[in-house]
Protein backbone atom coordinates (compact mmCIF):
# COMPACT_ATOMS: atom_id res chain seq x y z
CA UNK A 1 0.00 0.00 0.00
CA UNK A 2 0.49 3.52 -0.64
CA UNK A 3 1.95 6.16 1.62
CA UNK A 4 -1.40 8.27 2.12
CA UNK A 5 -0.89 11.49 0.80
CA UNK A 6 -3.62 14.29 1.97
CA UNK A 7 -5.39 16.40 -0.48
CA UNK A 8 -5.67 19.81 0.86
CA UNK A 9 -8.02 22.61 -0.62
CA UNK A 10 -6.60 25.54 -0.03
CA UNK A 11 -8.51 29.28 -0.43
CA UNK A 12 -6.10 32.19 -0.70
CA UNK A 13 -6.90 35.68 -0.73
CA UNK A 14 -6.28 37.67 -3.53
CA UNK A 15 -4.75 40.33 -1.71
CA UNK A 16 -2.90 39.06 1.18
CA UNK A 17 -1.40 35.32 0.90
CA UNK A 18 -1.91 34.57 -2.90
CA UNK A 19 0.48 37.48 -3.13
CA UNK A 20 2.84 36.63 -0.67
CA UNK A 21 2.66 32.91 -2.28
CA UNK A 22 3.03 34.70 -6.03
CA UNK A 23 6.49 36.24 -4.87
CA UNK A 24 7.61 33.07 -3.11
CA UNK A 25 7.10 31.48 -6.09
CA UNK A 26 8.92 33.83 -8.11
CA UNK A 27 11.80 32.93 -6.32
CA UNK A 28 11.64 29.30 -6.47
CA UNK A 29 10.64 28.84 -3.00
CA UNK A 30 8.55 25.25 -3.42
CA UNK A 31 5.34 24.44 -1.16
CA UNK A 32 3.83 21.29 -1.00
CA UNK A 33 2.54 19.65 -4.41
CA UNK A 34 -0.40 18.25 -2.80
CA UNK A 35 -2.45 21.27 -1.48
CA UNK A 36 -4.75 22.65 -4.47
CA UNK A 37 -4.59 26.22 -4.37
CA UNK A 38 -7.45 28.82 -5.26
CA UNK A 39 -7.79 32.09 -5.71
CA UNK A 40 -10.62 34.15 -4.17
CA UNK A 41 -11.20 37.96 -4.60
CA UNK A 42 -11.74 38.03 -0.80
CA UNK A 43 -12.02 34.98 1.95
CA UNK A 44 -15.49 36.69 2.32
CA UNK A 45 -16.73 34.83 -0.89
CA UNK A 46 -15.79 31.49 0.73
CA UNK A 47 -19.41 30.32 1.59
CA UNK A 48 -20.30 27.48 3.81
CA UNK A 49 -21.39 25.54 0.83
CA UNK A 50 -18.19 25.67 -0.66
CA UNK A 51 -16.69 24.32 2.22
CA UNK A 52 -19.10 21.39 3.28
CA UNK A 53 -18.83 20.41 -0.73
CA UNK A 54 -15.06 20.23 -0.77
CA UNK A 55 -15.39 17.82 2.27
CA UNK A 56 -18.53 16.03 0.40
CA UNK A 57 -16.36 15.66 -2.96
CA UNK A 58 -13.50 13.70 -0.54
CA UNK A 59 -10.97 16.63 0.28
CA UNK A 60 -8.99 15.77 3.40
CA UNK A 61 -8.58 19.29 4.97
CA UNK A 62 -9.72 22.91 3.52
CA UNK A 63 -7.31 26.07 4.74
CA UNK A 64 -7.90 29.29 4.48
CA UNK A 65 -6.12 32.01 4.38
CA UNK A 66 -7.31 35.66 4.60
CA UNK A 67 -5.71 39.38 5.36
CA UNK A 68 -5.10 40.49 8.82
CA UNK A 69 -7.54 41.83 11.24
CA UNK A 70 -8.22 45.16 10.11
CA UNK A 71 -6.71 45.01 6.71
CA UNK A 72 -9.88 43.30 4.57
CA UNK A 73 -9.88 45.66 1.29
CA UNK A 74 -13.82 44.94 2.07
CA UNK A 75 -14.00 45.79 5.27
CA UNK A 76 -14.99 42.88 7.17
CA UNK A 77 -15.26 40.14 4.76
CA UNK A 78 -12.38 37.88 6.48
CA UNK A 79 -14.18 38.19 9.93
CA UNK A 80 -17.31 36.89 8.46
CA UNK A 81 -15.68 33.63 7.24
CA UNK A 82 -13.70 33.09 10.31
CA UNK A 83 -17.11 32.85 12.09
CA UNK A 84 -18.62 30.96 9.45
CA UNK A 85 -15.66 28.67 10.00
CA UNK A 86 -15.68 28.51 13.83
CA UNK A 87 -19.54 27.21 13.56
CA UNK A 88 -19.10 25.09 10.42
CA UNK A 89 -16.11 23.50 12.77
CA UNK A 90 -18.89 22.87 15.66
CA UNK A 91 -20.57 21.36 12.85
CA UNK A 92 -18.01 19.29 11.39
CA UNK A 93 -17.56 17.33 14.86
CA UNK A 94 -21.09 16.90 15.47
CA UNK A 95 -21.37 15.05 12.47
CA UNK A 96 -17.99 12.72 13.09
CA UNK A 97 -15.78 14.58 10.71
CA UNK A 98 -13.98 16.22 12.66
CA UNK A 99 -13.57 19.67 13.46
CA UNK A 100 -9.81 19.71 12.82
CA UNK A 101 -10.04 18.84 9.19
CA UNK A 102 -10.75 23.02 8.81
CA UNK A 103 -8.73 25.71 9.30
CA UNK A 104 -7.97 29.57 9.24
CA UNK A 105 -5.61 31.70 9.46
CA UNK A 106 -5.38 35.81 8.92
CA UNK A 107 -2.10 36.71 7.37
CA UNK A 108 -0.29 39.55 6.07
CA UNK A 109 0.54 40.28 2.25
CA UNK A 110 4.52 39.75 2.96
CA UNK A 111 4.73 36.84 5.59
CA UNK A 112 5.11 33.87 3.00
CA UNK A 113 7.00 32.08 5.39
CA UNK A 114 4.29 32.10 7.84
CA UNK A 115 2.12 30.82 5.10
CA UNK A 116 4.05 27.56 4.35
CA UNK A 117 4.39 26.98 8.13
CA UNK A 118 0.97 26.88 8.19
CA UNK A 119 0.70 24.73 5.25
CA UNK A 120 3.30 22.34 6.35
CA UNK A 121 1.85 22.10 9.79
CA UNK A 122 -1.99 21.55 8.73
CA UNK A 123 -0.37 18.95 6.38
CA UNK A 124 1.29 16.96 8.56
CA UNK A 125 -1.51 17.50 11.17
CA UNK A 126 -4.30 16.30 8.51
CA UNK A 127 -1.60 12.73 7.67
CA UNK A 128 -2.20 12.07 11.54
CA UNK A 129 -6.12 12.01 11.21
CA UNK A 130 -6.09 9.97 8.50
CA UNK A 131 -7.48 10.44 5.03
CA UNK A 132 -11.41 11.47 4.59
CA UNK A 133 -13.53 8.46 5.47
CA UNK A 134 -16.34 10.37 2.80
CA UNK A 135 -13.52 9.45 -0.13
CA UNK A 136 -14.35 6.62 -2.30
CA UNK A 137 -10.92 3.83 -1.98
CA UNK A 138 -10.26 3.93 -5.87
CA UNK A 139 -8.70 7.39 -5.24
CA UNK A 140 -5.95 6.82 -3.01
CA UNK A 141 -5.17 3.70 -3.83
CA UNK B 1 -61.20 12.09 -17.54
CA UNK B 2 -57.95 12.11 -16.06
CA UNK B 3 -57.54 10.02 -12.83
CA UNK B 4 -56.07 11.32 -9.20
CA UNK B 5 -55.26 9.80 -6.32
CA UNK B 6 -53.67 11.20 -3.03
CA UNK B 7 -51.43 8.57 -1.51
CA UNK B 8 -49.98 9.03 1.84
CA UNK B 9 -46.69 8.02 3.85
CA UNK B 10 -45.19 9.00 6.88
CA UNK B 11 -47.46 12.45 7.56
CA UNK B 12 -50.26 14.00 10.04
CA UNK B 13 -52.36 14.01 7.41
CA UNK B 14 -52.07 18.14 7.06
CA UNK B 15 -51.50 18.02 3.28
CA UNK B 16 -54.34 16.02 2.69
CA UNK B 17 -57.22 18.55 4.61
CA UNK B 18 -55.12 21.24 2.83
CA UNK B 19 -56.37 19.55 -1.11
CA UNK B 20 -60.00 19.40 0.99
CA UNK B 21 -59.72 23.10 1.95
CA UNK B 22 -60.23 24.35 -2.07
CA UNK B 23 -64.12 24.62 -0.61
CA UNK B 24 -66.60 24.95 -3.40
CA UNK B 25 -63.81 24.86 -5.96
CA UNK B 26 -63.34 21.03 -5.56
CA UNK B 27 -66.76 20.88 -7.89
CA UNK B 28 -64.42 22.37 -10.33
CA UNK B 29 -61.77 20.55 -9.93
CA UNK B 30 -64.04 17.17 -9.71
CA UNK B 31 -65.50 18.55 -13.73
CA UNK B 32 -61.71 18.03 -14.96
CA UNK B 33 -60.49 14.92 -12.98
CA UNK B 34 -61.69 11.65 -11.50
CA UNK B 35 -60.38 11.24 -7.29
CA UNK B 36 -59.78 7.46 -7.36
CA UNK B 37 -57.55 6.48 -4.49
CA UNK B 38 -57.75 8.96 -0.98
CA UNK B 39 -58.06 7.39 2.53
CA UNK B 40 -59.65 10.68 3.86
CA UNK B 41 -62.81 10.95 1.42
CA UNK B 42 -62.98 7.47 -0.55
CA UNK B 43 -62.94 3.65 0.69
CA UNK B 44 -60.62 2.51 -1.49
CA UNK B 45 -57.62 0.16 -0.02
CA UNK B 46 -55.41 -0.19 -3.13
CA UNK B 47 -53.86 2.20 -5.73
CA UNK B 48 -55.66 1.44 -8.89
CA UNK B 49 -53.41 0.99 -12.21
CA UNK B 50 -52.94 3.63 -13.97
CA UNK B 51 -53.32 6.70 -12.75
CA UNK B 52 -52.44 9.70 -14.35
CA UNK B 53 -51.25 11.82 -11.74
CA UNK B 54 -50.42 10.69 -8.09
CA UNK B 55 -49.58 13.26 -5.07
CA UNK B 56 -47.69 11.64 -2.51
CA UNK B 57 -48.04 13.21 0.95
CA UNK B 58 -45.34 12.46 3.43
CA UNK B 59 -41.96 11.69 3.42
CA UNK B 60 -40.01 7.98 4.21
CA UNK B 61 -39.57 6.83 7.04
CA UNK B 62 -40.03 3.20 7.18
CA UNK B 63 -39.34 -0.44 4.93
CA UNK B 64 -43.63 0.12 4.62
CA UNK B 65 -43.43 3.44 2.83
CA UNK B 66 -40.86 2.26 0.56
CA UNK B 67 -42.77 -0.37 -0.93
CA UNK B 68 -45.96 1.77 -1.08
CA UNK B 69 -43.72 4.58 -2.65
CA UNK B 70 -42.25 2.46 -5.86
CA UNK B 71 -45.77 1.38 -6.11
CA UNK B 72 -47.22 4.63 -6.61
CA UNK B 73 -43.93 5.11 -8.91
CA UNK B 74 -44.69 2.03 -11.09
CA UNK B 75 -48.53 3.01 -11.55
CA UNK B 76 -48.32 6.96 -11.96
CA UNK B 77 -47.64 8.61 -14.94
CA UNK B 78 -46.95 11.86 -13.03
CA UNK B 79 -45.85 11.64 -9.54
CA UNK B 80 -45.98 14.93 -7.63
CA UNK B 81 -44.36 15.44 -3.96
CA UNK B 82 -47.15 17.29 -1.60
CA UNK B 83 -45.92 19.01 1.05
CA UNK B 84 -42.33 19.68 2.83
CA UNK B 85 -42.29 16.53 4.19
CA UNK B 86 -42.60 15.06 0.68
CA UNK B 87 -40.18 17.79 -0.50
CA UNK B 88 -37.53 17.75 1.75
CA UNK B 89 -38.07 15.76 4.77
CA UNK B 90 -39.93 18.17 7.13
CA UNK B 91 -40.18 18.77 10.56
CA UNK B 92 -39.17 14.53 11.33
CA UNK B 93 -36.09 15.19 9.10
CA UNK B 94 -34.68 17.10 12.45
CA UNK B 95 -34.86 13.71 14.18
CA UNK B 96 -31.83 12.56 11.75
CA UNK B 97 -29.63 14.65 14.51
CA UNK B 98 -29.61 11.47 16.35
CA UNK B 99 -29.50 8.09 16.26
CA UNK B 100 -31.98 5.57 15.25
CA UNK B 101 -31.66 3.58 18.41
CA UNK B 102 -31.89 6.52 20.53
CA UNK B 103 -34.05 8.11 19.46
CA UNK B 104 -36.74 4.45 19.29
CA UNK B 105 -35.38 4.39 23.19
CA UNK B 106 -36.77 7.65 23.84
CA UNK B 107 -39.95 7.44 22.10
CA UNK B 108 -40.89 4.30 24.04
CA UNK B 109 -38.68 3.61 27.12
CA UNK B 110 -38.00 7.08 28.73
CA UNK B 111 -41.03 9.42 27.98
CA UNK B 112 -42.09 10.62 31.10
CA UNK B 113 -45.45 9.19 30.60
CA UNK B 114 -44.10 5.96 29.92
CA UNK B 115 -44.13 2.75 32.43
CA UNK B 116 -42.08 -0.13 31.40
CA UNK B 117 -42.15 0.56 27.96
CA UNK B 118 -40.65 -1.80 25.17
CA UNK B 119 -39.60 -1.36 21.75
CA UNK B 120 -41.66 -3.38 19.39
CA UNK B 121 -39.36 -5.79 17.56
CA UNK B 122 -42.17 -8.42 15.81
CA UNK B 123 -44.82 -7.97 12.86
CA UNK B 124 -43.55 -3.65 12.43
CA UNK B 125 -41.68 -2.71 9.21
CA UNK B 126 -38.27 -2.00 9.35
CA UNK B 127 -37.32 1.87 10.85
CA UNK B 128 -35.10 3.70 8.59
CA UNK B 129 -33.60 7.30 8.17
CA UNK B 130 -36.31 9.90 7.48
CA UNK B 131 -35.74 11.26 3.86
CA UNK B 132 -37.59 12.64 1.10
CA UNK B 133 -39.14 10.56 -1.26
CA UNK B 134 -36.55 11.78 -4.31
CA UNK B 135 -33.79 9.79 -2.54
CA UNK B 136 -36.09 6.93 -3.94
CA UNK B 137 -37.62 7.55 -6.91
CA UNK B 138 -37.86 10.45 -9.80
CA UNK B 139 -40.60 13.12 -8.95
CA UNK B 140 -41.69 15.13 -11.90
CA UNK B 141 -42.84 18.22 -9.32
CA UNK B 142 -42.89 19.13 -6.31
CA UNK B 143 -45.75 21.69 -4.22
CA UNK B 144 -43.60 22.28 -1.33
CA UNK B 145 -45.64 24.42 1.94
CA UNK B 146 -46.61 23.02 5.37
CA UNK B 147 -49.28 23.11 4.27
CA UNK B 148 -49.25 23.81 0.70
CA UNK B 149 -51.91 26.29 -0.45
CA UNK B 150 -55.31 25.12 -1.63
CA UNK B 151 -54.85 27.51 -4.42
CA UNK B 152 -51.80 26.23 -5.33
CA UNK B 153 -52.59 22.32 -5.45
CA UNK B 154 -55.88 23.26 -7.61
CA UNK B 155 -53.62 25.14 -9.97
CA UNK B 156 -51.08 22.15 -10.54
CA UNK B 157 -54.09 19.25 -10.52
CA UNK B 158 -55.90 21.50 -12.87
CA UNK B 159 -52.80 22.02 -15.75
CA UNK B 160 -50.72 18.96 -15.45
CA UNK B 161 -54.26 17.48 -16.09
CA UNK B 162 -54.56 19.52 -19.69
CA UNK B 163 -51.05 18.71 -20.00
CA UNK B 164 -49.33 22.09 -19.83
CA UNK B 165 -45.74 22.50 -18.53
CA UNK B 166 -45.35 24.02 -14.68
CA UNK B 167 -41.92 26.31 -13.68
CA UNK B 168 -41.35 26.68 -9.94
CA UNK B 169 -41.38 30.44 -8.44
CA UNK B 170 -37.45 31.99 -8.75
CA UNK B 171 -37.54 34.44 -6.72
CA UNK B 172 -37.78 34.15 -2.51
CA UNK B 173 -40.05 35.18 0.34
CA UNK B 174 -37.78 38.68 0.69
CA UNK B 175 -39.04 39.85 -2.91
CA UNK B 176 -42.48 39.61 -1.59
CA UNK B 177 -42.27 40.84 1.55
CA UNK B 178 -43.58 44.39 2.11
CA UNK B 179 -41.14 44.80 5.03
CA UNK B 180 -38.22 45.31 2.85
CA UNK B 181 -35.08 44.13 2.90
CA UNK B 182 -32.51 44.72 6.10
CA UNK B 183 -31.10 47.98 6.32
CA UNK B 184 -28.94 47.94 9.25
CA UNK B 185 -27.45 44.66 11.57
CA UNK B 186 -29.03 43.69 14.20
CA UNK B 187 -27.97 44.72 17.57
CA UNK B 188 -29.06 41.48 19.51
CA UNK B 189 -30.77 38.21 18.65
CA UNK B 190 -34.75 38.57 20.05
CA UNK B 191 -37.00 35.03 20.45
CA UNK B 192 -40.46 34.85 18.92
CA UNK B 193 -42.35 35.75 22.33
CA UNK B 194 -40.90 39.53 22.14
CA UNK B 195 -42.99 41.58 20.47
CA UNK B 196 -41.62 42.61 16.82
CA UNK B 197 -41.80 46.80 16.04
CA UNK B 198 -44.07 47.19 13.12
CA UNK B 199 -43.31 47.98 9.57
CA UNK B 200 -39.66 46.77 9.90
CA UNK B 201 -37.99 43.61 8.75
CA UNK B 202 -37.77 41.11 11.10
CA UNK B 203 -33.91 40.10 10.45
CA UNK B 204 -33.24 43.78 10.63
CA UNK B 205 -34.58 43.48 14.71
CA UNK B 206 -33.02 40.97 15.31
CA UNK B 207 -35.17 37.44 14.25
CA UNK B 208 -34.39 34.50 12.85
CA UNK B 209 -36.36 35.12 9.46
CA UNK B 210 -35.75 32.55 6.78
CA UNK B 211 -37.11 34.77 4.20
CA UNK B 212 -33.60 35.33 2.41
CA UNK B 213 -33.08 31.45 1.49
CA UNK B 214 -36.80 30.84 1.37
CA UNK B 215 -38.47 29.68 -2.14
CA UNK B 216 -41.06 32.72 -2.96
CA UNK B 217 -45.48 31.78 -3.76
CA UNK B 218 -47.01 32.14 -0.61
CA UNK B 219 -46.91 35.77 -0.46
CA UNK B 220 -45.46 36.16 2.96
CA UNK B 221 -48.09 35.64 4.79
CA UNK B 222 -45.86 34.97 8.04
CA UNK B 223 -43.54 38.07 7.92
CA UNK B 224 -47.05 40.78 6.99
CA UNK B 225 -48.37 38.96 10.10
CA UNK B 226 -45.46 39.82 12.70
CA UNK B 227 -43.85 36.48 13.10
CA UNK B 228 -40.60 35.40 11.27
CA UNK B 229 -40.33 32.74 8.51
CA UNK B 230 -39.30 29.78 9.30
CA UNK B 231 -38.90 28.55 5.80
CA UNK B 232 -41.31 25.72 5.14
CA UNK B 233 -41.25 26.37 1.38
CA UNK B 234 -37.47 24.87 1.02
CA UNK B 235 -34.46 26.28 -0.65
CA UNK B 236 -34.92 28.86 -3.07
CA UNK B 237 -34.27 27.90 -7.11
CA UNK B 238 -30.25 28.72 -6.64
CA UNK B 239 -29.77 27.98 -2.86
CA UNK B 240 -28.26 24.42 -3.17
CA UNK B 241 -28.42 24.14 1.21
CA UNK B 242 -30.99 25.76 2.95
CA UNK B 243 -29.39 26.33 6.26
CA UNK B 244 -25.80 26.88 5.24
CA UNK B 245 -27.17 29.50 2.82
CA UNK B 246 -28.89 31.14 6.34
CA UNK B 247 -25.52 30.80 7.88
CA UNK B 248 -23.81 32.81 5.80
CA UNK B 249 -26.86 35.42 5.43
CA UNK B 250 -26.24 35.51 9.43
CA UNK B 251 -22.44 35.66 9.34
CA UNK B 252 -22.84 38.99 6.37
CA UNK B 253 -24.95 40.74 8.79
CA UNK B 254 -24.61 39.31 12.43
CA UNK B 255 -20.70 37.94 12.63
CA UNK B 256 -20.48 39.80 16.28
CA UNK B 257 -23.23 39.75 17.66
CA UNK B 258 -24.37 36.08 17.24
CA UNK B 259 -22.11 33.78 20.56
CA UNK B 260 -23.24 30.33 21.29
CA UNK B 261 -24.96 28.20 18.69
CA UNK B 262 -24.09 24.74 17.73
CA UNK B 263 -25.71 22.21 15.21
CA UNK B 264 -28.17 21.16 17.62
CA UNK B 265 -29.30 24.43 18.41
CA UNK B 266 -29.14 26.34 15.27
CA UNK B 267 -30.83 23.58 13.28
CA UNK B 268 -34.49 24.23 14.66
CA UNK B 269 -33.86 27.31 13.32
CA UNK B 270 -31.85 26.92 10.20
CA UNK B 271 -33.19 23.42 8.82
CA UNK B 272 -36.43 22.98 10.65
CA UNK B 273 -37.83 22.10 7.37
CA UNK B 274 -35.22 20.66 5.08
CA UNK B 275 -32.75 18.94 7.71
CA UNK B 276 -33.39 15.81 5.52
CA UNK B 277 -32.03 16.83 2.38
CA UNK B 278 -29.14 18.80 3.41
CA UNK B 279 -25.54 18.52 2.68
CA UNK B 280 -25.18 17.71 6.33
CA UNK B 281 -27.09 14.70 6.33
CA UNK B 282 -25.69 13.52 2.93
CA UNK B 283 -22.44 13.95 4.93
CA UNK B 284 -23.69 11.67 7.80
CA UNK B 285 -25.27 9.49 5.33
CA UNK B 286 -21.89 8.64 3.52
CA UNK B 287 -19.82 8.52 6.88
CA UNK B 288 -22.30 5.80 8.19
CA UNK B 289 -22.60 3.87 4.88
CA UNK B 290 -18.42 3.70 5.36
CA UNK B 291 -18.69 2.47 8.83
CA UNK B 292 -21.24 -0.43 7.88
Amino acid sequence: MKEFKPLILAFLCENSAYRAIDVACMRKISYLESIRVIKVPCSGRISSTHILQAFSNGADGVIIFGCLKGGCNFVDGNLRTQFRVKKLKETLDTVGLGGDRLEMYLVGFCEAGKILKYMNDFYMKIKEIGPNPLKSKEVFK
Amino acid sequence: MKKLAIVSLMSDGGCHVAFLDMHENILKLLQNVELVHSYMVLDVKRIPDSVDVILVEGGVRTSHDIEVLKEARRKAKILVALGSCACFGGIPGLSNLFDLYSSLKYVYEKTPTIIKGVIPRENVPEVVRVSPISRYVKVDFQIPGCPPESKEIMEVILSLAKGEKLTQPTKTVCDECPLGPPRKKPSRLRRIFEPPKPNTCLLEQGYFCMGPVTRAGCGAKCPRAGIPCDGCRGPASKVLDQGAAMLNTLATIAYNTIKDFNLRTYSVYFYKYSFASSLIEDLIRKIQGEKK
